[in-house]
C-alpha cells in the first residue's frame, strides 16, 4: 500500500461511513476498557489494544465499540486487564489477556453475548475507579 | 522491563500526558547507529527534589494512581538505557514541562528490539486526553510528521474501533515504501 | 507467680492453618471458665517440627505431647489436665494407632535422633516476647562480643566452630565475614537471604516464625564485626506471619536498647529494615537478591566481584542465608568449642531438613552432620506411608539430583551430598515412593526452572526450555532415544556455561534420574508405558470383560462421558475420549476397570 495523504484519509472515511449508515446499527454502544500503566505494557497490553480493534474491525462490529486505553486498573498481577461494558450484560474485567485472546473475546463476549469464564477477575476497587 | 523499544516510548509518553499537558512532542530517529527518542511536554513538570526522586523505583507522586506504591517507568527505561551502554537525560522545570531524552545504540546486544512503529504512533496517539500530539519520525521510509488533532478529525474520532481501524491503515501506509 | 502448667501450643504456620490460634483461644476461654486461670500459663510457640501430626500442643511439667488437636479439646485438656493433672490419653502421640501404646516425648522416634541448634528455641518460647528468648541465653552472644571481644576476636572464634554458609554452597562463614571485614570503605552492609525459594523447603521460616531474635542478635553480630551500621532482611512476601513476627522482634529489641543507637551502652549502632521479596526464585541468589534490594529487576550479576568486596550498592557486603546467623548466635552463647564437636570433620555443626512428600512423619528435622539418610528417612520419618518402597529422595530442591537405596548409608555433608550428585541446597529434602514418576518430577523441576529463569543469560533461558519441550515428549510417550543424548549434552552445556547456580543446576533433577533411573526412561519412550502411572498420556484405562458385571457405576462416575454398555452387560470405555482421570477405577468395587 501506498503513503497515503491527510486527504486520501478522509475521503477513505467518508466512504466507510456511507456504507455503514446504509445498515441498522441497533442499540447503544459496546465499550472497551485496556489496562495500560507500566504493568500493564511490560505485559503486552499493547498487543492486546492493537488485537482487539483488528478483531473487531474484522468482526464487522467497528462502528459499535469504542475503546480506551487507561492507566493501572489495580490488578498488576493480572495484566493484562481489559474490561468490557456491553449493554445487557453484567460489566465485567478480564485478567490474563494476552493477544491471543482477543479473537476469543469478539466472538464469545461481543458477539455471542457469552462471558469468558477463564479470564474472570475483580471489579476494581472503588476508590481507583472513581478518579 | 519491557521487550520492546517501543514499550519503554509508550510508558514515559504516558507520563508527559497525565502531566496535564497541553502539547506533548515525541521524537523517533532512527539512524543506522541507533534510536534516539525524545518526549517533550508543557505539563506541570518537577522541582529538583520530585526529579531526583522520580528515578527512585519506590516513588510516586501519589496523585496519578491512588494505591500504586510503586513508580516504575523511569527506573525501567534507565536500567535498560544503562545496561545497553545507551544514553539518557531528564530535564524539568516545575510550571514549565519535562523533556525526556534517550537513545539506544543498535550496535549493543542488550538493546531491545525496536518493535513495529506504526503499532508504537498507534499507541501514542490513542492515549486518552484533550491534549495536542506531535509526532516526529525520521527513518530509513523518510520522516514526517503527524498531529493528533488532524488525524482525531480525518478518521472520527480517537475512540470508535472504526475510526481506529482506519488509522491503523493510515500509519502502516506511513512506514510502506512510496 | 508460680504456675502449676504450661501449656504450650504450636503456632507456625503449618498448624495456624489447622486452628492453631482457635485452640490457642479455646484453650485460653476454658481456663478462665474452669476457673484456673491463675494457674497455668498458655503460651504461642513456634514450630515444633513434628508437622505431620500437628497441630501440636505440650503440656509441661508433664511433657504431655498432644497431636492433632482440636479446638473442641480444649475443654477437656484443661479440665484433665490442670484442674485434675491427669493426662488425656486418647491426645498423647502414638507410635503405632493400633496397639495406642502411648509414647513419652523423648522416646518419640521423630525427635530421638534429633539434635536442635538452629531449632533450639522453638517450640519451648514464645517468639513474640523477648523477654523468653532472653531467658534462655539470649543476646549473651552479643554482649559478649561487644564488650569482650574484638571483631577478630569473633572471626577467630567462627573459624573453629568451623560453620559453613547454610544456603547450599557451604562456604566458610569466618572467611565471608573475614573478607568484608578486610574490604576497604565506612559503609558496609550485612544482608540475610530468607527468601527461601526451594519447593518445599519451610525450614527458614519457621525458624524466624518460632525465633526471630536469633536471627537479629547474629545480624548485629556481624555488624560489629565487619564493621556495618546497616542490615537488611530480604524475605519472600509469601511469608506474612514470619514477616510479621519479625517486625515484632525488631520493635521489642530496639525497646530494649539491643538493636539502634548505643547497643547496650556499647556505642555501636545497628539498624536492621526489612525488605520483602515480590515470588522471584531467582532472587534468593545473592547477586540477584543485592539487585532487587537496590529496586532492579533481579538478575544476577557475573562473580567476580563478590559482595564481600563489591555488593549492596557496591559496597562490601556479608550475605549470609538464615541459618548461618541462627547458628552463629548459639555458637556465640555457648562457644565455638561446643559447636566443633557436633557434626563430622569438614561439615562441623547442625543441619535443618524439611522432610516431605511420601514419608509417613512429615515436618521439619534438624540432626548433626554425620547422620545418615537412612536414620533421617526411616527412623526419624518413620518410612514410607502406607508402607509403599521407596524409591528415592530428592535433597536440594530444583537444582538437587536424586540419591536411592544404595546410597542411604552415608553420612550427610556438603561432600558426600555433592560426590552423589546432588547437593546440601538449602535443606528441602523429598521423599519418593514407587508412585512417582521420575521423568515426570526432572519435567516438573525444569517447568519451575523455564518459569523462573531470569532469562539473562542464553545457556539458562534457552537450555531449560529446551530441555523442558524434551522432558514433556517423552512424558507423551513421544519421545525417542536420541532425545536422552540431547537431554544429557544440553544439560551439561547449561551447567558449565549458565551465569548463576539456576542455571548451572537447572539440568541436575534430570541428569541425576536419566543416571539412576535409565531404564524407566526407556519405557516410556520404548514401550510408552509409565510404571508409575503418573504420565496421563501413557496410561490407558480399559475393562476387563470378564470382571464387569456391568453395574453402570463407572459410566456414571465419568465426567466425559465415555463409558457405554448395557445393563449387567460389560461396559467399554471410549479411550479415544478418555481424559485419564481415574475415576472409573476409584469407582468400580469389582476391580474390573484396569490401568495399564
Amino acid at each position: 500500500m501506498a503513503k497515503m495523504t491527510l486527504e486520501q484519509l478522509r475521503k477513505l472515511r467518508e466512504e466507510k461511513k456511507q456504507d455503514l449508515s446504509r445498515r441498522e446499527v441497533e442499540g447503544k454502544e459496546i465499550q472497551v476498557i485496556v489496562g495500560m500503566g507500566t504493568c500493564g505494557i511490560a505485559a503486552g497490553a499493547k498487543q492486546t489494544f492493537d488485537a482487539i480493534v483488528e478483531q473487531v474491525a474484522e468482526a464487522g462490529l467497528g462502528d459499535k465499540v469504542v475503546i480506551r486505553q487507561t492507566g493501572c486498573m489495580g490488578l498488576c498481577y493480572v495484566e493484562p486487564t481489559v474490561e468490557v461494558a456491553l449493554p445487557g450484560m453484567p460489566t465485567v474485567i478480564y485478567g490474563k489477556m494476552t493477544s491471543g485472546y482477543a479473537k476469543e473475546l469478539v466472538k464469545k463476549h461481543l458477539v455471542e453475548h457469552k462471558l469468558l469464564d477463564d479470564h474472570i477477575f475483580d471489579r476494581p476497587a472503588a476508590d481507583i475507579m472513581k478518579k | 522491563m519491557h521487550y520492546a523499544l517501543g514499550d519503554y516510548v509508550l510508558d514515559i509518553t504516558q507520563n508527559a500526558v497525565e502531566a496535564g499537558s497541553r502539547e506533548v512532542v515525541v521524537e523517533l530517529v532512527e539512524t543506522e547507529g541507533g534510536f534516539r527518542v525524545a518526549v517533550r511536554d508543557d505539563g506541570r513538570g518537577m522541582t529538583r527534589d520530585e526529579r531526583a526522586r522520580a528515578l527512585d523505583p519506590f516513588y510516586t507522586d501519589g496523585t496519578k494512581h491512588a494505591r500504586r506504591k510503586v513508580g516504575l517507568g523511569l527506573p525501567f527505561l534507565v536500567e535498560a538505557v544503562e545496561l545497553a551502554g545507551g544514553s539518557w537525560s531528564l530535564e524539568s522545570e516545575k510550571g514549565v514541562g519535562t523533556v525526556v531524552e534517550f537513545d539506544f545504540p543498535s550496535a549493543s546486544v542488550d538493546s531491545p528490539p525496536v518493535g513495529s512503529v506504526p503499532d508504537l504512533i498507534f499507541g501514542l496517539l490513542c492515549l486518552p486526553g484533550d491534549h495536542e500530539m506531535i509526532v516526529r519520525r525520521s527513518g530509513p521510509r523518510g520522516s514526517y510528521e503527524l498531529r493528533r488533532s488532524e488525524l482525531a478529525d480525518a478518521v472520527g474520532g480517537l475512540e470508535r474501533v472504526s475510526s481506529l481501524a482506519l488509522l491503523k491503515e493510515y500509519l502502516a501506509s506511513m512506514e510502506s515504501d512510496e | 507467680m508460680a504456675y502449676k502448667n504450661f501449656v504450650l501450643v504450636c503456632a507456625g504456620t503449618g498448624c495456624e492453618s489447622n486452628k492453631g490460634i482457635e485452640i490457642y483461644e479455646a484453650l485460653q476461654r476454658e481456663a478462665e471458665a474452669q476457673g484456673v486461670k491463675d494457674d497455668v500459663q498458655i503460651v504461642k510457640t513456634g514450630c515444633f517440627g513434628f508437622c505431620e501430626k500437628g497441630p501440636i500442643v505440650k503440656v509441661l511439667p508433664q511433657e504431655s505431647f498432644y497431636v492433632e488437636v482440636k479446638p473442641e479439646d480444649a475443654k477437656e485438656i484443661i479440665a484433665e489436665q490442670v484442674v485434675k493433672g491427669r493426662e488425656v490419653k486418647r491426645l498423647l502421640y502414638k507410635k503405632d494407632a493400633k496397639t495406642a501404646e502411648t509414647v513419652k516425648v523423648e522416646d518419640i522416634e521423630f525427635y530421638q535422633k534429633q539434635f536442635r541448634v538452629v531449632l533450639r528455641n522453638c517450640g519451648l518460647i514464645n517468639p513474640e516476647n523477648i523477654d523468653e528468648y532472653i531467658a534462655r541465653e539470649g543476646y549473651t552472644g552479643l554482649e559478649k562480643a561487644l564488650f569482650k571481644m574484638k571483631p577478630d576476636d569473633v572471626i577467630a572464634e567462627l573459624k573453629v566452630s568451623g560453620l559453613r554458609g547454610r544456603g547450599g554452597a557451604g562456604f566458610p562463614t569466618w572467611m565471608k565475614w573475614d573478607f568484608t571485614k578486610k574490604a576497604p570503605g565506612d559503609v558496609k552492609y550485612v544482608v540475610c537471604n530468607a527468601d527461601e525459594g526451594d519447593p518445599g523447603a519451610y525450614m527458614n521460616r519457621s525458624t524466624i516464625e518460632g525465633d526471630p531474635h536469633s536471627l537479629i542478635e547474629a545480624m548485629t553480630i556481624c555488624g560489629y564485626t565487619i564493621g556495618s551500621h546497616q542490615g537488611f532482611i530480604y524475605i519472600r512476601a509469601e511469608y506474612p506471619l514470619a514477616v510479621e513476627r519479625l517486625k515484632i522482634a525488631i520493635k521489642q529489641a530496639k525497646e530494649y536498647g539491643l538493636l539502634g543507637t548505643n547497643i547496650l551502652g556499647s556505642g555501636f549502632d545497628f539498624d536492621l529494615e526489612i525488605r520483602l521479596g515480590a515470588g522471584a526464585f531467582v532472587c534468593g541468589e545473592e547477586t540477584a537478591l543485592l539487585q532487587s534490594l537496590e529496586g532492579k529487576r533481579g538478575m544476577p550479576m557475573p562473580k567476580p566481584p563478590f559482595p564481600a568486596t563489591c555488593g549492596l550498592w557496591k559496597k562490601p557486603t556479608v550475605i549470609n542465608n538464615v541459618e548461618t546467623y541462627v547458628n552463629i548466635s548459639a555458637i556465640m552463647a555457648k562457644g565455638a568449642d561446643w559447636y566443633s564437636k557436633i557434626g563430622t570433620e569438614k561439615s562441623k555443626g547442625t543441619k535443618t531438613f524439611a522432610l516431605t512428600g511420601k514419608v509417613a512423619n512429615s515436618g521439619l528435622v534438624e540432626v548433626p552432620m554425620g547422620t545418615t539418610l537412612r536414620e533421617i528417612i526411616f527412623d526419624i520419618g518413620g518410612g514410607i506411608k502406607g508402607g509403599k518402597k521407596f524409591k528415592g529422595v530428592q535433597t536440594g530442591g530444583p537444582s538437587g539430583g536424586i540419591i536411592t537405596e544404595e546410597s542411604l548409608d552415608q553420612p550427610i555433608s556438603y561432600e558426600t551430598l555433592t560426590a552423589l550428585g546432588s547437593m546440601m541446597g538449602s535443606g528441602g529434602m523429598i521423599i519418593m515412593d514407587e508412585d512417582d514418576c521420575v521423568v515426570d518430577i526432572a519435567k516438573f523441576y525444569m517447568a519451575f526452572c523455564v518459569d523462573e529463569s531470569c532469562g539473562k543469560c542464553a545457556p539458562c533461558r534457552i537450555g531449560t526450555s529446551q530441555m523442558h519441550a524434551i522432558l514433556e515428549k517423552i512424558t507423551k510417550g513421544q519421545g525417542t532415544e536420541e532425545d536422552l543424548d540431547k537431554l544429557e549434552k544440553i544439560g551439561k552445556s547449561m551447567t558449565k556455561a549458565a551465569l548463576c547456580m539456576l542455571g548451572g543446576s537447572a539440568a541436575n533433577p534430570t541428569l541425576s534420574t536419566i543416571r539412576h533411573f535409565r531404564e524407566e526412561y526407556l519405557e516410556h519412550i520404548r514401550d510408552h508405558k509409565c510404571r508409575a502411572g503418573k504420565c496421563k498420556d501413557l496410561v490407558v484405562y480399559s475393562i476387563d470383560p470378564k470382571k464387569c458385571i456391568g453395574c453402570g457405576l463407572c459410566a456414571r462416575k465419568c465426567p466425559v462421558p465415555c463409558i457405554s454398555g448395557e445393563k449387567k452387560q460389560p461396559h467399554v470405555i471410549d479411550t479415544s475420549k478418555c481424559l485419564k482421570c481415574g475415576e472409573c477405577f476409584k469407582a468400580c468395587k469389582f476391580g474390573a476397570v484396569v490401568k495399564n
